[in-house]
């Protein structure tokens, strides 16, 4: 105990050691946890009327976000099944990486969840009567808290082994990790259906909305892990190969395309009947009584996702920059189809045919800024530890951090 | 010796780097807490001034207080039936149209167009039926269910017609209005009523608190509304029908 | 930036070996203390925080249908005391429960109704709504003539005078469904229907994560986006727990039938003030009731139906002509007798 306990402040110690880009990326993610802290404050003041949010389209950019994050989460398990499953050599060492993003977007999504309540004093009343299993969002409750732990537990193991310089036993992590697998998809699924389950909202109460979410979070996923990987190449000495991008890329092309011809079914099946099922679907895509706030928004996502998913078929996509692009353009196309495309269009128009239209306000998006801020935070500490951590130079019998290798050299001698 | 440049390449790769300078990182925190601390506090909240809608509107009573039984008026002082002016006379028949006396009594009654039809011919405190019995003014249903016989069933079932009151006649009064309490018999198509303003537009929560078009501020009848624009302007026109009477129209209104 | 700037290597060497030198206290010192300084600041707004909602009583409390009737006794005294302190007015706060052998139904006549508000705003006065930003229960609809087409409806009408002739007027609010799919989805079981079928709120439970008001296909729920504001000489003192007390920033609320009026065999405030009685209501199980012998012979229907939510709030019309006919005239029949059958 006490051996990790001093693994522990180790690792406290390492998160502020660093050069100076280090510390301004840290620095400037803390200003903005911060700043968000500011705004959420507001929010418990006056209440969610600090928010664009309004009885008729009452779940906004907090639960956009929110949907979006599970689905990063979930796209952890795009590492694990080529490695587990399949055998694959190359992604072996990168898989650590996907799950700890894994951890750091639950988290982020549990901030999101929290800051959207009205009444966050009382979120234990979760714990005390608890609607499962009818609740769908009991079901979320469940399935990211158990995602979170089962991360966590792997990830805490693999490096706390790694630090001790014991060979991990595979009976302590292998059968997590290929309950991560179902599991993984089930928390974007219990995501969906909390959704899919509303009769009220045609938009949503659809069958296809559980297989977009899975089929955009694993093009999306991988995507930000092709581009943190990258960032780990560089900036530290860490080895990643070329072949896992290309798995990764591979991986990213095929949810992409799964994800494109869902999207075409779903354009196919709400414009052709023309029923009165499709009016929102109608809002977003083209405006509805001269209302069309959301109309840019989902056209550019619509491009930014064809130019991504174009320059991924072709050969193109073998150099690192055009895939970059490529990274950067689905993953932020498929930000706005899950936010903006997703969940506000399910209130437009409201239950009785009101077209009230949403925009957040600047004190949610602080709120929204300062959550990703705290999640990058976290993934960077979570990388900073990890990273010494497997490549042996970060273990209970070796002094690493300056201080220590200085003290040892002036009371033992060298080492 | 090796070169500055090598030495920063042999650590690039390594724990840490060049030297954590950081002397930035304090005093940007600090000039950040004097941002929270004393910098603007406090958010524009979308304007909510209380709205108020006249309490008297909401009464609960009749829109029409039947007549006594028999009616009477107060004329110099004393309480007068009709009879008391109508027994010094001999009754005439004559169309409503061409009468000298009660010409503020409008008959829009459908086809009825003479009083007789429904008052008797020479007991003017009595109404009179079609098979030429009489009834009193309290049994006034009975007299327009001979007509209205639907509605009437309607009316017993509680299907039309208002009840107030209690629910349960365990507990209360059910409280079911006659057919005068609502219908004026002369004209018994209800009348239309002014309606209270709506929320001011869609997204009340966010709703500016007035419009100001080309320099004219348009004062809407919404009372949020016209709350909001107190502090704005000296005088406020009420609206026309600012105590949300009931307006009496003859006829429905080609809008 | 480079705290080594000017020196020779080899002090570079030492610099950053990590050991604590002054200048390093110095720079870590800042560093943390600002962090520290910024952390606090940034709670700043949290001083002008309510704290009346953060007690450990309040924390503590049951949920309604686990609480002893001591319980319940503690927590009405708990906020009588505090309506009281409010708004300077001693409310009448009790808990009324659901009477036996009793299911309210309520129905509507779309024949009748002329689009007034006045049950709007009655509804407002009677349950100590939020006035600013005002929270209404009940939304009218202005629908035109041959369309039941809810998204044809003007929820904004603003006309001098109605009924207009081409319009009828849909008043929508909670139809306290049978198969309320509100209850279905509320992850703390914060709302429920009683065994009356008045789907209830127990607003000291609710989170406020609103997903009731995504659920319901009638868009019958409230939320308070923030503190109710309600002058005290409009405040209604007659309460009950489950109904009309004030609520607090944060959590949901909803047309409830008047249960404080209902449950002791009035009629809810909507329908007395309704001037055409186009407004009835009654226990749907005693067949003598208005509402019973209505949906026994009236054209009755429900608002979206294929939603599968079974809702307790009825439509109806009747069979001879609405009053939009004026002007044409019938054929008057002629009588095979005098004087009738009557």
């Amino acid at each position: 105990m006490k051996a990790y306990l001093r693994f522990v402040w180790r690792c406290v110690r390492l998160s502020f050691a660093g050069g100076w880009l280090y510390y301004l990326w840290m620095s400037a993610l803390s200003i903005f946890v911060l700043l968000g802290l500011n705004a959420y404050c507001k929010q418990l003041v006056f209440g969610l009327i600090t928010t664009g949010m309004s009885d008729q389209v009452s779940w906004g950019l907090y639960i956009a976000n929110f949907t979006f994050l599970v689905g990063m989460a979930a796209a952890a398990v795009m590492l694990v099944i080529p490695v587990y499953i399949y055998r694959n050599r190359e992604l072996h060492d990168l898989v650590i990486f996907g799950e700890l993003l894994a951890v750091a977007a639950i988290v982020m999504c549990q901030f999101f969840v929290l800051v959207d309540l009205g009444r966050p004093d009382r979120f234990m009343h979760i714990f005390w009567r608890f609607n499962f299993p009818i609740s769908m969002l009991t079901w979320d409750v469940v399935a990211l808290g158990g995602y979170l732990l089962l991360n966590l537990h792997i990830c805490g193991y693999l490096i706390y082994c790694a630090y001790r310089r014991r060979h991990p036993s595979p009976i302590f992590y292998v059968p997590f990790v290929f309950i991560a697998i179902a599991w993984a998809i089930s928390i974007h699924t219990v995501t969906a259906f909390l959704l899919v389950g509303l009769g009220a909202r045609p938009f949503w109460n659809s069958a296809i909305i559980a297989p977009r979410f899975l089929a955009s979070a694993f093009a999306a996923g991988p995507a930000f892990i092709i581009l943190t990987l990258q960032v780990i190449r560089h900036m530290t000495d860490h080895v990643v190969t070329d072949a896992a991008l290309k798995m990764l890329k591979n991986i990213v092309t095929v949810a992409l395309t799964v994800n494109m011809f869902l999207l075409g079914c779903e354009l196919f099946t709400e414009f052709y009947a023309e029923s009165a099922h499709m009016v929102s679907t109608r809002y977003l895509f083209t405006g509805l009584h001269g209302r069309n706030a959301l109309v840019p928004w989902i056209w550019t996502a619509m491009s930014l996702n064809v130019v991504a998913l174009t320059i991924l078929l072709l050969p193109l996509s073998r150099s690192l920059r055009y895939l970059n692009v490529a990274c950067v353009f689905l993953i932020v196309g498929i930000w706005i189809e899950k936010g903006m495309g997703l969940i506000v269009p399910g209130f437009i128009p409201s239950p009785l045919g009101e077209i009230v239209e949403y925009s957040p306000t600047a004190n949610e998006i602080l709120v929204c800024v300062g959550i990703w801020a705290l999640g990058l935070l976290l993934y960077t500490i979570l990388v900073r530890i990890t990273i010494p951590v497997l490549s042996g130079k970060l273990t209970h019998d070796r002094l690493y951090l300056p201080y220590e290798r200085e003290d040892a050299h002036a009371i033992v001698g060298a080492r | 010796m090796p070169s500055k440049r090598s030495q920063t390449a042999r650590t690039r790769h390594g724990q840490f780097g060049r030297p954590p300078t950081g002397w930035f990182v304090g005093p940007i925190f600090l000039a950040l807490a004097l941002w929270f601390g004393i910098g603007p506090q406090g958010l524009a909240l979308p304007a909510s001034t209380p709205t108020f809608v006249d309490r008297s509107v909401l009464t609960t009573a009749p829109r029409r207080t039947a007549l006594s039984n028999p009616p009477t008026v107060r004329i110099d002082g004393f309480e007068r039936t009709c009879m008391s002016c109508h027994r010094m006379f001999p009754p005439r028949e004559v169309p409503a149209s061409k009468l000298l006396q009660h010409r503020h009594i409008a008959l829009a009654h459908g086809i009825n167009d003479r009083c007789h039809n429904c008052h008797h011919d020479d007991d003017r405190d009595l109404l009179v039926l079609r098979d030429e019995s009489t009834i009193s003014f309290g049994r006034v249903v009975e007299l327009c269910a001979q007509c209205h016989g639907p509605t009437y069933r309607d009316w017993q079932r509680g299907a039309h017609g208002r009840t107030n009151g209690y629910w349960d006649a365990r507990r209360g009064e059910v409280r079911r209005l006659g057919c005068t309490e609502c219908h004026d018999p002369h004209q018994p198509r209800v009348p239309a009523m002014d309606p209270l303003a709506p929320l001011p537009g869609p997204q009340a929560l966010r709703a500016p608190a007035y419009d100001i078009h080309d320099d004219h501020i348009f004062i809407t009848r919404d009372p949020l509304r016209r709350q909001a624009l107190q502090g704005h302007v000296e005088t406020i026109a009420p609206s026309p029908a600012a105590n949300n009477a009931p307006v009496e129209v003859f006829e429905e209104e080609e809008e | 930036m480079s705290g080594a700037g000017g020196n020779a290597p080899g002090s570079e060497q030492a610099a950053y070996t990590g050991r604590l030198t002054r200048r390093s206290f110095l720079r870590g010192g800042l560093g943390a203390a600002g962090g520290l300084a910024a952390l606090a600041a940034s709670l700043n707004p949290l001083r002008e925080l309510d704290t009346s909602e953060l007690t450990v009583e309040k924390f503590l409390q049951k949920h309604y249908k686990e609480m002893t009737a001591d319980e319940m006794e503690g927590v009405l005294a708990r906020i009588r005391t505090e309506v009281e302190q409010r708004y300077a007015v001693r409310p009448e706060l009790r808990d009324i429960k659901a009477m036996d052998g009793v299911e309210f139904a309520y129905a509507l006549h779309l024949g009748r109704c002329i689009g007034c508000r006045r049950c709007v705003h009655a509804c407002v006065a009677e349950n100590n709504q939020s006035r600013a930003p005002e929270i209404q229960y009940i939304r009218v609809l202005e629908m035109p003539r041959g369309s039941v087409d809810i998204e044809r409806g003007n929820h904004h009408y603003d006309r001098p005078t109605v009924p207009d002739a081409g319009h009828y007027y849909m008043p929508i609010q909670c139809h306290q469904c049978a198969n309320p799919p509100c209850v279905k989805v509320c992850p703390v079981e914060a709302t429920w229907q009683e065994p009356d079928g008045i789907t209830v709120i127990d607003y000291d439970w609710c989170i406020g994560c609103r997903y009731c008001e995504a659920a319901c296909p009638y868009w019958a729920r409230r939320f308070n986006f923030t503190s109710p504001q309600i002058p005290n000489e409009q405040l209604n003192p007659n309460m009950s727990y489950l109904s009309n007390r004030p609520r607090r920033q944060g959590v949901m609320e909803k047309c409830h039938f008047c249960l404080h009026r209902t449950r002791e065999g009035r009629m809810p405030a909507c329908l007395e003030v309704c001037p055409v009685g186009a407004r009835k209501f009654g226990n749907v199980l005693d067949p003598d009731s208005e509402v019973a012998q209505i949906l026994r012979t009236k054209h009755v229907f429900v608002l979206k139906q294929d939603v599968g939510t079974l809702p307790r709030f009825f439509y109806y019309f009747d069979e001879d002509y609405p009053r939009s006919h004026a002007g044409i005239s019938l054929p008057v029949l002629q009588p095979h007798g005098v004087g009738g059958t009557r």
